[in-house]
């Protein structure tokens, strides 16, 4: 399994949704982190797990840019098939996610 | 001899003449008395006038890069100040500096009141001035001062949220929901606000936070547009509020607050006309349903304007 655990990863007090909008965008985390790890699972077959606990807190738009952006580049059913996301400090994050996955091109 | 006196004379003159000629006129123009309640929530007409007015006179060309003028702020006469007042105060100097650097100073007094004077040294406001004030020192007051920024500054909300937890003794997990609240009203400030607005506009947020009897208290504010204004309409909105202005009459346009509780529900305004945007009022006004967060006030003003254009909600 291919992990990212944002708060070590990239920031425990991640941004708005553009790079323009400030640091540590929805945008830099998926350029940046989440495609490159998304393209390795694809490559290897595998499941790609991130990790949202330890963080001050995702903002929606981060969320929709990081992964309704990557829907959006590869396909819903196809992130939806290859990724999972623990979130034990804020449960409701999970499908929250799924569905700007889901609602990515709508 | 007489006629070498007289040449150092007229060199002297000379020399007289050219210093004068790189001195500008400073004039003190503006005597902008505060009004005795400053404060945009308890006392909203006379603090809007006051406002209105120093803008007013900004704009009415009073002024020019050759003869710069002086707005003096006497707050000597304030005895009841709240803080979205002083936000605000600060927020339209910065403005006016910004546009009109060469054409305006500003100067002005302290409250005379004690507990005001403490209340305006406390809250930060002289770190956004130079000052030669010797009076009251900022004491160890239990708030953070105020805060401004022109994007998403997630140092900012992580500072907040360090405060509410530790004031209320709870763990980073509780404020995740104040941590999106932030960075939301900070984006939309950065993508959204000063959409229409003049170029030399300031595009900044300001913020600040403050424990009322154990309760924190959050203001958040910029001076932009208005979210009426700066969100997407649909054709039949704008058609009907065209025919309005028409007939100077608004009889089927929808308030300004009706504007602002669709795009609290949700209902696709975002101005990118992306399906997928929008996101972050929604999620503010769900915490609010939610019992997150109390007493949630969405407050607009239009200064330069006569009070019968202003509107709180």
């Amino acid at each position: 399994m291919i992990k990212i655990i944002i708060a070590q990863d990239f920031s425990d007090a991640p941004g708005g949704r553009l790079r323009s909008e400030g640091d540590f965008s929805g945008e830099e985390f998926r350029e940046s982190i989440l495609e490159k790890k998304f393209e390795q699972t694809l490559e290897s077959d595998d499941t790609l797990l991130v990790d949202l606990d330890g963080g001050y807190g995702y903002a929606p738009s981060f969320l929709e840019e990081a992964f309704g952006g990557l829907a959006r580049k590869y396909g819903f059913q196809k992130v939806l098939n290859y990724i999972d996301i623990k979130t034990d400090d804020e449960p409701s994050l999970k499908q929250e996610i799924m569905d700007y996955i889901k609602n990515s091109n709508k | 001899m007489a006629a070498k006196a007289m040449q150092k004379t007229f060199k002297k003159r000379k020399k007289k003449k050219k210093k004068n000629r790189n001195i500008r006129k400073i004039a003190l123009s503006y005597e902008a008395i505060a009004p005795a309640v400053l404060s945009l929530t308890k006392n909203t007409a006379e603090t809007v006038n006051y406002f209105s007015e120093i803008i007013n006179y900004t704009l009415n060309g009073n002024s020019s890069r050759k003869e710069k003028k002086i707005i003096h702020f006497d707050l000597s006469g304030i005895t009841e100040l709240t803080i979205d007042a002083i936000m605000y105060l600060i927020a339209i100097i910065h403005n006016i500096k910004r546009k009109m650097y060469w054409e305006y100073e500003f100067k002005g007094n302290f409250p005379k009141n004690l507990n005001v004077n403490k209340q305006l040294v406390d809250c930060g406001f002289l770190k956004f001035f130079s000052s030669d004030y010797r009076g009251i020192a900022r004491t160890k007051s239990d708030n953070i001062t105020i805060e401004t920024g022109s994007k998403s500054e997630p140092l900012i909300a992580k500072q907040i949220c360090d405060y509410v937890n530790n004031v209320l003794g709870t763990q980073r997990v509780y404020t995740r929901f104040l941590y999106n609240i932030l960075i939301e009203l900070m984006t939309n400030t950065k993508q959204h606000a000063y959409n229409n607005s003049d170029k030399y506009f300031s595009h900044k947020w300001y913020i600040f936070v403050e424990n009322v009897n154990h309760s924190i208290k959050f203001i958040f504010l910029d001076i932009g547009d208005g979210i009426p204004k700066t969100i997407r309409k649909k054709f039949t909105e704008k058609f009907i509020e065209n025919m309005d202005k028409i007939f100077n009459k608004p009889i089927l346009s929808l308030e300004d607050n009706e504007y602002i509780l669709s795009a609290l529900e949700g209902h696709k305004r975002s101005q990118t006309k992306l399906p997928y945007r929008g996101k972050g009022l929604p999620k503010i006004y769900q915490y609010y349903i939610d019992n997150n967060i109390h007493n949630l006030k969405i407050m607009e003003y239009v200064f330069g304007a006569k009070m019968n254009n202003m509107m709180t909600y």
